[in-house]
């Protein structure tokens, strides 16, 4: 029989072996899920998964039921992507909006018939300032101006960065698409 | 825009559940983090300042350790608050004895000291005549000096009593209380008319 979220917390915070293992399992493959789209690299994403884990289980004490375990896990996991992001990276803090143009087009085609895998390929592909914005603006619904408090930026460079993210991406399932015809 | 949206919309369904099984060192990784493995150190990293304040461990042993130290010392201390020194100088005449022996014997009764007179020690006399018996007990005590083979005056002195007596049975009775003593012992002449056994 699977333990509950309760259990499972209860059993870490007795620092019960077996039950962080447990939640690790439990959790770890969605959270790395996130860690490669935030991350450029597999390596990279493996860092964020460890420190992120090393945080959860460290704060497991804070967490108080008020919502799902997942979301609470969820969030440490993108705020630890972000600090790795920050540090390794040092993200683009402003960036103006001015010469900027969408100039590519794809075909419907061309989306639809992208992969899981080459999606993330390309996600993990484009600058990590970029990459990170989008992230957290697309798959995690923040708003602009939670995201510009999050990674300390101005709201138009948040939305600087993910205008040029989508263009990247657009450009490259282009190119990706051209490619496989 | 719309195709932005369709990116949108595609991006959200393609990881809205997306999973991926992270590799096993991650895990290994984390679980080192939380469950460090305990080290033994060497002595000499005890006493290095880096391991002992960085190191749990290595800290509680170094407390334990000193407070060991200072228990043993204390122990020592008031232990020895019950134990004397007797010492003191022999003498052939106007000079020190050049070689001999003190003995110390107990005495369980001073009024008939010689009738319960039991050995307790003996320390060689040195070539400045000086003798000097350490953690002797609280009680009380009779010194005799005997006199080694030794050239010179010395054959003319026999073995004495403290201070100056042939007579055991008219010896001074040394009372060792709560201070050290210190007893000088002149020898007595051959043909002195204490001379006794």
């Amino acid at each position: 029989m699977m333990d509950s979220d309760e259990d499972l917390v209860s059993g870490c915070l007795k620092k019960n072996a077996s039950s962080e293992l447990a939640l690790y399992k439990r959790f770890s493959p969605k959270m790395y899920g996130i860690c490669l789209r935030y991350a450029g690299n597999v390596m990279e994403a493996d860092e964020i998964l460890q420190v992120g884990f090393i945080r959860v289980f460290n704060n497991l004490h804070r967490f108080r039921f008020e919502g799902a375990l997942e979301g609470w896990i969820k969030k440490i996991i993108v705020n630890a992507a972000i600090s790795y992001l920050t540090t390794t990276h040092k993200l683009q803090k402003e960036v103006e909006l001015k010469d900027f143009y969408m100039e590519a087009t794809i075909q419907e085609d061309a989306l639809s018939n992208l992969s899981e895998k080459d999606l993330l390929k390309i996600i993990q592909s484009i600058a990590p300032g970029h990459r990170t914005v989008f992230n957290l603006y697309f798959i995690e619904g923040y708003e602009h101006k939670e995201i510009a408090q999050m990674l300390g930026i101005s709201i138009n460079t948040s939305k600087t960065q993910l205008l040029r993210a989508r263009h990247s991406i657009m450009r490259k399932i282009i190119k990706e698409d051209l490619l496989s015809h | 825009m719309d195709q932005h949206d369709q990116l949108e919309q595609k991006c959200k369904a393609a990881f809205n559940n997306f999973e991926v099984e992270p590799p096993a060192p991650v895990w290994d990784a984390v679980n080192r983090e939380l469950h460090p493995p305990r080290r033994q150190f060497s002595i000499w990293e005890y006493l290095d300042p880096t391991t002992f304040f960085s190191n749990r461990r290595a800290r509680l042993t170094g407390v334990f350790s000193t407070a060991a130290v200072i228990l043993f010392f204390v122990t020592v201390y008031f232990l020895s608050l019950d134990r004397h020194i007797i010492n003191g100088h022999a003498y052939t005449g106007d000079r020190r004895l050049v070689s001999g022996t003190a003995i110390l014997f107990t005495v369980q009764d001073k009024c008939k000291p010689w009738d319960s007179v039991q050995f307790y020690r003996t320390v060689p006399v040195d070539a400045n005549g000086y003798f000097y018996f350490k953690g002797v007990d609280d009680g009380s005590y009779l010194l005799r000096i005997e006199p080694g083979h030794q050239p010179e005056n010395t054959d003319q002195f026999i073995a004495s009593w403290f201070d100056m007596h042939g007579d055991p049975a008219q010896s001074h009775v040394i009372v060792i209380d709560d201070e050290d003593v210190r007893t000088d012992v002149h020898l007595i002449r051959k043909d002195h008319p204490q001379t006794g056994p």
